[in-house]
């Protein structure tokens, strides 16, 4: 099979596998909500604070996220639950040798202030990422150059074949930006915090912003895709998920950012909502520092994925996510080797790995006294405290630190000084994701575990269009990660999220058609007014 | 009076430098790179960190950030915000308005009721009304108050629905002009009533022991004695006395409330400095911290000196000389 194929049906299985995989699912006895909105209505999204900027890609903003999600688009976006769909490109292709990709753009699409977009406001997107380094430069480093043989394509010139490059046009900070607003500026980055600048492609348009208030978007009335059906959409600052809580069970609120954890359960039979459980390509774990004389011992590491009861962690933190049993996300099924699992509770098994080791238990019976990180997020110091007791029956004495996330990002990122750190993260949208946190100079790998032959699979699964032989490689990956434990996999992480009924066409309802936080599809249902 | 008063310009000027010294390299010397931060836990870009800080002259010793600084407030310039990418003094004067809204009317309220039941519990010492305030005021003064917050938020938007959850208006409806006004106005209530009912003990205490104190003193006995009427020799010679205490602790109170109230803003999601304070720290937004921490020393520095001037107003046997 001819290499364009093959990236082909690679791509195909990736946008149409993906949506399939979504993992999104209704719990509970919640009525499917009936099709059909009323047009029109403000709808109050609550946010957890004020963007810094007013146009993306420049830094990772993610208070501006879910506002760009509606205002901005890419070339392909990644719609909810990692599902790949068109965006601004209506198709695209890749060359024979796999090095050429071209995409052929929507005609009659206009930015907010009526100019026309062009394949020119693409290609200055993407030359200006490159160029100055922003945010999501790492998801475009296989971009040699860009060429716009007309207004309506853009062909892409590669150093090298790259399967992955379509899911990270999708992904984060990727989104096409008007180069008329930007080019010949002075200085172009200073212009991201005017309001002047927040002129997109998308459903809806910039009204006004309210300083620690409040963010108001309107209807773009000249939308070129389906029509939104919202008037507006007013994103409004309720920092405390608590105080957000209480606000939408009032109707001040819509739709939430998150959900207290103990609230998480509340409305699972409650005939006025509908709950969505998503599982996220996002995982929490341990890793550990590779320079340290204990916890570079593979038998350490692995003695604390035996210690760790995982399934305890899960009941007592999980929510809306899942028993983390693998090493690479289960939404990536074609690439899960199910050969290689994190191991099963065993604490005589850690202990001997332990005395393996050459450790002894001392008079408190404690074979090592290790010291663990982590920063403050959510319920992390309590789930800190459980895997501090997980690991002292194995006889691993774990003194915990918890403490904020600067302080964190110095000790444990900038000065490495640290034994065992806890950390989550997203680890897609392609299962390459994976790299950041276990290639030798992947951007999250803290503890620098480095094997050769982990980056050897890694760099030819990324050349590979075949998913049977690019599975080889990603099973070489997981053999590796099951052997050198360079993270002990904690939980996958996910949501279980109430939506009222009184609300339809969420990104939950229509995943195969909405981007995460993309409200086109969302308006208040004429049977719940 | 008036080089009196000069003295303790040139002091508090002093004191506001010293402050703003230390405050510049403590945040400094605090762990966390904010560069690093910016640039977020996934897939952070070296490279980016590298040029941001160049960008914002973190890679200069901290002498020199700090007298480039020094250099910037003498001509009015109080810095950037890395996180907002905006002039400090810009996001400090949004937020300066509805801070004032909520701490000044809760201090307001809290003062006058305060003091009023502090007297008044002096006046009848150890009667029930006395002993009922007394607990009440220990209750309240023991009650963290973003949790005093949440209850009310339950009890009085979630359960009786007479008033808003959070916020500063209603976002749905919109208001302009007079009906606006009255929006913020009834958004106010919650989060005021939370803060009052906090910081009423303080008054309430000060006043009550500083009559009592007071009352007690050598020339009351006398004025007593003198046959003068218990109303006179409240109002004209106890009150004024007891009143100085709380002058003091008003002016340290009206000082601190430029820098707002960070966990009742939090939880009412009311847009103040307390607010933008804590975010500034969680971000090490040193130039913002910077700013902040400057515009509460000058604050404190000049209610000091307001302070001194109504101890004398108050008490004309206080002269302040050479």
């Amino acid at each position: 099979m001819k290499l364009t194929k093959l990236l082909a049906l690679t791509l195909v299985l990736c946008m149409i596998g993906a949506s399939a995989l979504a993992e999104i699912t209704m719990a509970g006895d919640g009525q499917p909500v009936k099709e059909g909105a009323a047009p029109g209505g403000t709808f109050v999204i609550q946010t957890a604070g004020d963007p810094t900027y007013y146009a993306p890609d420049y830094r990772s903003d993610d208070n501006l996220w879910p506002i760009a999600q509606n205002v901005f688009n890419r070339l392909i976006k990644l719609a909810a639950g990692d599902g790949l769909d068109y965006d601004l490109a209506s198709s695209y292709e890749f060359s024979e040798d796999g090095k050429d990709l071209t995409f052929h753009l929507r005609e009659g699409v206009k930015w907010h202030d009526g100019v026309p977009f062009t394949s020119a406001d693409v290609k200055w997107t993407y030359d200006t990422i490159i160029e100055k380094s922003w945010s999501r430069v790492s998801s475009l480093e296989s971009i040699d150059t860009i060429e716009c043989p007309d207004d309506n394509t853009v062909v892409m010139h590669l150093k090298a074949a790259d399967v992955t490059i379509i899911p990270k046009l999708g992904w984060y900070d990727t989104f096409i930006l008007p180069k008329h607003v930007f080019e010949g500026a002075e200085d172009p980055e200073a212009l991201f915090t005017q309001e002047s600048t927040m002129i997109g492609t998308g459903p809806y348009k910039y009204d006004s912003h309210q300083t620690g208030v409040s963010f108001t978007l309107t209807r773009n009335e000249d939308f070129w895709g389906d029509k939104p059906i919202l008037d507006k959409l007013i994103f409004v600052n309720i920092g405390d998920e608590d105080t957000a809580y209480q606000a939408w069970l009032n109707g001040e609120a819509d739709y939430l950012y998150s959900l207290p954890e103990i609230n998480t359960f509340d409305h699972d039979n409650d005939p006025d909502y509908r709950v969505f459980v998503s599982l996220y390509q996002n995982r929490t774990y341990l890793t550990f520092n590779f320079d340290d004389p204990d916890v570079s011992k593979v038998e350490v590491r692995q003695a604390f994925a035996k210690a760790i009861d995982r399934q305890g962690i899960f009941d007592r933190f999980g929510g809306g996510g899942a028993l983390a049993e693998y090493f690479i996300s289960p939404l990536q099924p074609l690439y899960l080797d199910k050969q290689y699992k994190m191991p099963d509770r065993d604490i005589e098994g850690a202990k001997k790995l332990l005395e393996q080791a050459g450790y002894t238990p001392d008079a408190d019976g404690y074979y090592l006294h290790l010291s663990m990180v982590g920063f403050e997020s959510g319920n992390w110091t309590e789930m800190a405290q459980a895997i501090k007791q997980y690991v002292k029956e194995a006889g691993i004495d774990l003194d915990v630190q918890m403490i904020d996330y600067g302080a964190w990002s110095d000790q444990v990122k900038v000065n490495k000084n640290f034994q065992v750190t806890m950390l989550a993260g997203y680890q897609g949208p392609d299962v390459s994701g994976v790299a950041g946190r276990v290639q030798s100079n992947g951007g999250t790998n803290l503890g620098g575990y480095n094997n050769p032959e982990v980056d050897a699979a890694l760099a030819a699964s990324n050349i590979e269009a075949d998913t049977a032989k690019r599975a080889e490689y990603l099973s070489i990956v997981q053999k590796c990660m099951c052997e050198d434990m360079p993270m002990v996999f904690l939980m996958e992480n996910g949501s279980h999220y109430p939506i009222k009924m009184s609300i339809v066409g969420t990104p939950y309802d229509v995943p195969e058609k909405a981007a995460s936080s993309e409200m086109t599809y969302t308006g208040f249902s004429a049977d719940h007014p | 009076m008036r080089r009196y008063l000069l003295k303790r310009m040139l002091t508090g000027l002093l004191m506001v430098m010293i402050s703003v010294a230390i405050n510049f390299v403590l945040v400094r010397l605090a762990p966390g790179d904010p560069m690093v931060m910016l640039a977020g836990v996934d897939n952070p870009n070296p490279a980016q960190i590298a040029a941001l800080t160049e960008k914002f002259g973190l890679d200069k010793s901290i002498p020199e950030q700090f007298f480039i600084y020094v250099g910037g407030v003498l001509r009015g310039d109080f810095g950037y915000s890395y996180v907002n990418e905006r002039p400090v003094l810009a996001l400090i004067g949004e937020r300066v308005g509805p801070t004032l809204m909520v701490t000044l009317t809760a201090l307001i309220i809290a003062v006058a009721i305060g003091t009023l039941l502090g007297v008044r519990c002096a006046r009848k010492s150890g009667g029930v009304f006395d002993q009922i305030i007394c607990g009440l005021s220990y209750l309240f003064d023991s009650t963290p108050s973003f949790w005093l917050g949440l209850m009310l938020i339950l009890l009085f938007a979630s359960t009786l629905h007479w008033l808003p959850t959070s916020g500063m208006v209603n976002m749905r409806a919109g208001y302009t002009g007079l009906a606006r006004v009255g929006d913020i106005a009834y958004h106010l209530v919650l989060p005021v009533s939370t803060l009052a009912l906090i910081t009423m003990p303080y008054y309430f205490r000060i006043a009550r022991s500083s009559v009592l104190q007071v009352m007690s003193e050598d020339f009351i006995t006398t004025l007593r004695a003198t046959g003068m009427s218990e109303k006179r020799l409240f109002n004209k010679y106890v009150l004024r006395n007891a009143l100085i205490p709380t002058v003091t602790v008003v002016g340290s109170s009206l000082a601190h409330l430029i820098g707002g109230a960070v966990f009742i803003e939090t939880v009412f999601s009311w847009p103040g400095m307390g607010q933008l304070l804590y975010s500034s720290i969680s971000k090490r937004d040193y130039p913002l911290l910077s700013g902040i921490y400057l515009i509460i020393a000058l604050s404190i520095a000049i209610m000091m000196i307001v302070v001194d001037i109504v101890y004398s107003l108050i008490d004309p046997r206080i002269k302040y000389t050479d």
